[in-house]
């Protein structure tokens, strides 16, 4: 006589059978997906930050190249001028004198002269990563 | 004055002892003066020259030639290979140019400018004997009967002369910033006919300075006088007076000494020296200075030997030193200043810095 209290063996109830993997499998599919999704944005995050972190060591570069070469000024050095900074940067700084005024305000005619430079700087790093900075200065120098 | 006008013409040669013989004769024609105290001044005054570039006749090619004081003629432009005189300028002819007023001659007071940076001179201040500024305009091209215009800028020798300039001006253009801009004419005198009589410094404003004048502006220019100057170290100057701009410029009265030397003007401060003591004649004479400065901005008198303490007090120079010397601008290599040195010494307040100052910044490489 059949056992109405009595469960069923689990072959006796073919529509269930079967469900639990594929949600698992879906589930981990879903999962992977992420996975690979996050992987991607935090190769290209670390790509990109590394880029940028080179193009601000090229900046850095430019900006210390046109603090070098306003300081040179003074010293009649061969333009242009590179100077060393830590491996792999480096930068390279042109000077370009523009106006010269012979009559500086506060100053003797004929003794001094006011001197516009423009400094060019290149600063460069890893990846190609590269800075270009001008600076306009002047100056009152005396006249030889 | 027949028999002045005649001492008046000696001839003026680039030597020395002529030149000297010169303004003896133009002195003897002002006043009663005492000889022996004069005669160190006078054997020590150098005749100086500047150097012009000038185009004379619309033909001609610019060519840089001598302007050189004297007595007459009063000025005159040499050429410095042959010796030849291209123009010349005085009171009577024969010269060039007849300017009635010029009846004192140049010692050698004169400075020149290009204004507009073309390479050619557009401007002369000179300064005669009879302590008078002159202003002239060089019309460039122009035919020698119409080279220059000029007229009296400035009478301060006194009435009759008692004071002469014989040291160049220093010329500057304003250190002010954000108004209209002018030219400031600093120039010392000495005496050259009273002995105890001060001498003063001026700073004068030419308040047209790119402007070149016609003969008839000049006509009707009324010349500078001591009444139109704020005199900024009178004693009984009250503080009113000194929180007034000086309009027209101003003047300081010097305890004793004469300005032969040229000024310089450093960061909107005039460097003066007053030379007093003169041995000797020709090249080899020597003085004894006492270096003051004076602000620009107000005439504020500022110590010569520290211009951050602000003590407007002057600097005796310990050596002697030539009459013909020179404030000199020494650069050394590497050094953030240039140095300023009268003689062999060092004047630390008109040292001049020579940091680049920045002006803007650009970055090229961003979008």
């Amino acid at each position: 006589m059949p056992c109405a209290m009595c469960r069923q063996p689990p072959e006796a109830s073919g529509a269930a059978r079967g469900f639990t993997l594929p949600l698992v499998l879906v589930l981990l599919l879903i999962v992977a997906a992420f996975s690979a999704s996050a992987l991607d944005e935090a190769v290209t995050n670390r790509a990109l930050s590394t880029s940028r972190l080179a193009q601000q060591r090229a900046f850095l570069a430019a900006a210390s190249g046109l603090n070098l070469a306003a300081a040179a000024l003074r010293q009649d050095a061969a333009w242009p001028q590179e100077y060393p900074l830590p491996s792999p940067d480096h930068v390279r700084v042109e000077m370009l004198r523009t106006l010269r005024n012979p009559l500086p305000p506060g100053y003797s005619s004929g003794r001094f002269a006011e001197q516009f430079y423009e400094l060019h700087s290149t600063g460069r790093s890893t990846r190609g990563a590269r800075s270009v900075q001008v600076q306009g200065l002047r100056r009152v120098e005396p006249v030889p | 004055m027949t028999w002045c006008h005649s001492a008046l013409r000696v001839a003026w040669t680039p030597l020395a002892p002529r030149f000297a013989a010169a303004v003896r004769s133009l002195l003897l024609c002002t006043a009663a003066w005492p000889w022996p105290a004069m005669a160190g001044i006078v054997d020590c005054i150098q005749p100086r020259s500047v150097e012009v570039m000038v185009r004379i006749g619309s033909d001609a090619l610019p060519a840089a030639l001598l302007l050189a004081g004297g007595s007459s003629p009063a000025l005159r432009l040499v050429d410095p290979h042959t010796g030849a005189v291209r123009w010349s300028a005085a009171a009577q002819a024969p010269a060039s140019q007849l300017f009635p007023d010029m009846q004192a001659g140049f010692s050698g007071s004169l400075t020149v400018l290009d204004l507009d940076g073309d390479g050619l001179h557009d401007r002369i201040y000179a300064g005669d004997l009879s302590g008078r500024l002159w202003r002239f305009d060089i019309h460039q091209g122009a035919r020698p009967e119409a080279l220059l215009t000029g007229g009296v800028f400035a009478a301060l020798g006194g009435a009759p002369a008692v004071r002469a300039f014989l040291a160049p001006p220093d010329v500057s253009f304003s250190p002010v910033e954000g108004s209209a801009s002018w030219i400031n004419i600093a120039i010392g005198s000495a005496s050259l006919s009273q002995v105890q009589e001060l001498n003063r410094f001026y700073v004068l404003r030419d308040y047209r300075p790119l402007e070149s004048w016609s003969t008839d502006e000049y006509r009707h220019w009324r010349p500078l006088t001591e009444a139109d100057l704020s005199w900024t170290n009178n004693p009984e100057r009250t503080a009113a007076d000194a929180t007034r701009v000086p309009q027209a410029g101003f003047f300081v009265t010097l305890e004793h000494g004469s300005v032969v030397l040229p000024s310089i003007t450093v960061s909107g401060h005039t460097f003066m020296a007053v030379a007093e003591n003169f041995t000797g004649t020709g090249a080899e004479c020597s003085i004894a200075v006492t270096i003051s400065s004076l602000s620009l901005e107000d005439g504020r008198l500022i110590s010569a030997a520290d211009v951050v303490k602000g003590v407007g007090r002057p600097m005796k120079l310990q050596e002697r030193i030539p009459a013909n010397a020179i404030f000199r601008i020494a650069t050394e290599p590497g050094a953030s200043t240039a140095t300023c040195r009268l003689g062999e010494t060092e004047i630390p307040a008109c040292a001049v810095s020579l940091r680049p100052v920045p002006l803007w910044w650009r970055r090229e490489d961003a979008d």
